[in-house]
């Protein structure tokens, strides 16, 4: 039974990630790093992040973004996005290497965390958002350590007991050959994502870390719209 | 659909995108910031020690 819903899911995945490269690619109007981000939490979460991307993203009509996502609720889910990716990143990068060392499940679990810590704030929070910060990386990271430390906690108490529960009870799930590992993985980041929202939704709220933005200019309503169309009754 | 220079844009600095948004972003003091940060570790060791009543947890 379990082999049938990884299947689902896979397939699910499948077409989920088809979609949202689709979108972001001609109907983006937020950043790259932002899209990108969208992208690989889908690929880590199925059809549970496609579903948030159309919540929270997915532009409706031209010209309607900015509206769209201004509520803090939609803004912290981009932020979350944003955050998750890099963590999921290290996380899943580390735990498909680690089966190799044979480490016990603790230091497996450290190890996933300085990697996410590392993906997070070095590569997905500083490196992709230096233009915020004037083209100074340092500045960035340590403008965006506080941040990200207390989201990747977050995201951190939900995967790791869904990971080592999962890959100590479920036999031939421990390593990236595995589809079983793939899917618990999947299950796990889910999980984080749910357990971080609310830090993600007080940060956003408080101005202690970014939302989701439209890029200037890059969203205007379609031409038809913005001219009247003449009445055909005339 | 967007055209290529609608794509070149997309890909452009971030830093243009917070100028128009006007994101700045806040900062908490030093200590009220280290007391978050220790506070989410704890929850998150607190969450291992939960696991660990599920499996055996070893380093």
């Amino acid at each position: 039974m379990l082999d049938g819903a990884m299947v689902v899911w896979f397939a699910l995945t499948a077409g989920s990630v088809v979609f949202v490269v689709w979108d972001s690619v001609f109907n983006g109007v937020t950043s790259w790093v932002q899209r990108i981000a969208w992208i690989l939490v889908t690929i880590y979460t199925g059809p549970v992040g496609a579903f948030f991307y159309l919540l929270a993203c997915r532009r409706p009509l031209p010209g309607t973004h900015d509206a769209f996502t201004a509520a803090t609720s939609k803004q912290a889910l981009n932020s979350e996005m944003h955050c998750l990716a890099g963590d999921a990143t290290g996380i899943f990068v580390a735990a498909s290497i680690l089966p190799v060392f044979s480490l016990t499940n603790g230091w497996d679990a450290t190890i996933e965390y300085l990697a996410g810590f590392v993906s997070g704030l070095f590569i997905f929070q500083a490196l992709m958002m230096i233009g915020m910060y004037e083209g100074h990386y340092w500045k960035a990271v340590r403008k965006t350590f506080f941040a990200e430390t207390v989201s990747m906690n977050m995201v951190m108490t939900g995967m790791i007991p869904v990971m080592l529960i999962l890959g100590a009870r479920w036999a031939g799930s421990e390593g990236p050959q595995a589809p079983s590992f793939w899917f618990h993985m999947s299950m796990a980041t889910i999980v984080g994502g749910l357990v971080a929202y609310p830090i993600s939704h007080w940060l956003v709220a408080n101005r202690l870390k970014h939302g989701c933005m439209t890029l200037p200019d890059a969203d205007k309503p379609a031409p038809d719209w913005a001219t009247p169309r003449p009445n055909p009754r005339r | 659909m967007i055209d290529q220079a609608h794509m070149h844009d997309a890909a452009g600095s971030a830093g243009a995108m917070y100028q128009h948004h006007d994101h700045a972003m806040k900062e908490l003091p030093a200590g009220r910031a280290a007391v978050i940060i220790v506070v989410t570790f704890a929850v998150l060791l607190a969450a291992l020690w939960l696991t660990s009543f599920a499996i055996p947890v070893r380093f």
